[in-house]
C-alpha cells in the first residue's frame, strides 16, 4: 500500500473486480468524460489475464478504508519510442473536489519514478474535462498538445500532459521509504 | 524446518504468502534496501507457483514460533545467491547471521556447489558486517546493478566457498 496524507492507495486484487465492474458500468461514475462501455465480468477478467498493456490498478481508499476511486498505471505502446508509461485515474462523483485526485496522482507518480527507470510519464485527458486538467497541474504535469481526433464522427479531443523526471526532482508523498 | 540455536528456518507455504505480502508491500517492516514494488496477491502466487528447486524461500522464525523475517536462495546466472531480511524491530540481535550461516550449512550440505554469494547494497553495512561474521569475502563492487528509490545503485559482492566453510556450523545434528 502506498500511503498519503489523505489518501493511500491500495492495489487491486482479485476479489475487487466487483466493486471496479459496477463503478464502470455506472455512467453516473464514469460521468461524461470516460467510455460508456458497458463491461461483463468475464470480459474484464479476461482483460486482466491477457495484458499487452501491462497495467497496474489500484483503488484510492481515503484514511478511513472506504474505496473512492481507482488510479492506475500502463504503457501506451510505439512501434520506435516503445513503451510510453500513462496514468489514468476516476474518483465517485461524491468525492470530487476534495484534492484526493491530486494526492492519488502525486503518490503514483513519485511511486513510479522511485521504482522505475523511467524518464517521463503522461496522461491523456478529454478536452473540457477543466477538473481532470487543474488535477494534473497541480501534481506538476506540463501540457504538450492536443491530440485530434474523431469519435463516432464528432471532433472529440484531448490534451497530453507529460511530467519529467526532472521536473518531478524527488517525491513530493512518498517521502518515508525507508 | 531447520534448527539453530535462537532462530529456525521454515520454508514458505502458499498459504504464508499474505505475511509476506504485507511485509514487502510495507517499507516500514523492511527498510531502504528492498525494492518498491506494489503487488497484488495474484501475482504472487505468480511467482510462488513458478518456483523451480532452485530457488527456495523460508521465513526465520524465533524459537517461539514468530516470524521475523525472510531468507533464501536463487540462481543468479549460473551462481547460488542468498537474500535475508529482518523486520526491523528485530535487527542487531544476532538473528541475521546465525539465519545466513544455518543457510550456508544448508546449502553446502544438500548440494554439489563450491560457491555461495550475496550482494547487499554498498551502503548497506548491516548486511555487510552480518555477511562478514558468518564468513563471507568481499569481493568486489558491481557498478548499477540495480534501480532501487528513483536511481542505479552498486551493490557489493560477498561470497563464500565451500573449502572456506569447510564444516557445518549450525546444522550440526544432521544424522
Amino acid at each position: 500500500m502506498l500511503e498519503g496524507k489523505t489518501v493511500n492507495l491500495r492495489v487491486m486484487e482479485k476479489e475487487d473486480l466487483t466493486l471496479l465492474l459496477e463503478w464502470m458500468n455506472n455512467p453516473k461514475f464514469m460521468g461524461e468524460f470516460l467510455p460508456l462501455t458497458q463491461w461483463s465480468r468475464t470480459e474484464l477478467e479476461k482483460a486482466g489475464q491477457v495484458d499487452p498493456f501491462e497495467m497496474k490498478w489500484f483503488f484510492i481508499e481515503k484514511k478511513d478504508g472506504s474505496k473512492i476511486g481507482y488510479i492506475f498505471h500502463f504503457n501506451m505502446l510505439h512501434i520506435t519510442m516503445g513503451k510510453l508509461l500513462e496514468i489514468a485515474y476516476a474518483l465517485l462523483p461524491s468525492e470530487r473536489g476534495k484534492g484526493y485526485c491530486t494526492e492519488a496522482t502525486q503518490l503514483m507518480v513519485d511511486y513510479l519514478f522511485l521504482s522505475m527507470d523511467v524518464s517521463r510519464v503522461q496522461a491523456i485527458i478529454s478536452i473540457g474535462n477543466k477538473a481532470s486538467e487543474r488535477v494534473l497541474e497541480k501534481a506538476g504535469f506540463t501540457r504538450e498538445g492536443t491530440i485530434r481526433r474523431h469519435v463516432r464522427g464528432a471532433r472529440r479531443d484531448a490534451y497530453l500532459y507529460s511530467i519529467l523526471r526532472e521536473e518531478w526532482k524527488e517525491p513530493k508523498i512518498l517521502t518515508k521509504t525507508a | 524446518m531447520l534448527e539453530g540455536k535462537n532462530v529456525n528456518l521454515r520454508i514458505v507455504e502458499r498459504e504464508d504468502l499474505p505475511l509476506l505480502i504485507d511485509w514487502n508491500s510495507n517499507s516500514e517492516y523492511y527498510g531502504e534496501f528492498t525494492p518498491l514494488s506494489q503487488r497484488s496477491k495474484t501475482e504472487w502466487e505468480k511467482r510462488y507457483d513458478n518456483l523451480t528447486a532452485d530457488t527456495k524461500w523460508f521465513f526465520i522464525e524465533k524459537k517461539d514460533g514468530t516470524k521475523i523475517g525472510e531468507i533464501g536462495h536463487f540462481m543468479f546466472g549460473k551462481l547460488l545467491e542468498i537474500y535475508c531480511y529482518l523486520v526491523q524491530s528485530e535487527r542487531g540481535k544476532g538473528y541475521g547471521t546465525e539465519a545466513i550461516m544455518i543457510m550456508v550449512d544448508y546449502l553446502f550440505l544438500s548440494r554439489e556447489l563450491m560457491r555461495v554469494q550475496a550482494m547487499p547494497d554498498v551502503s548497506n553495512i548491516a548486511s555487510q558486517r552480518v555477511l562478514e561474521k558468518a564468513g563471507f569475502t568481499k569481493e568486489g563492487i558491481i557498478r548499477k546493478s540495480g534501480f532501487n528509490r528513483g536511481k542505479w545503485c552498486d551493490d557489493c559482492l560477498y561470497s563464500i566457498l565451500r573449502e572456506e566453510w569447510k564444516e557445518p556450523k549450525i546444522l550440526t545434528k544432521t544424522a
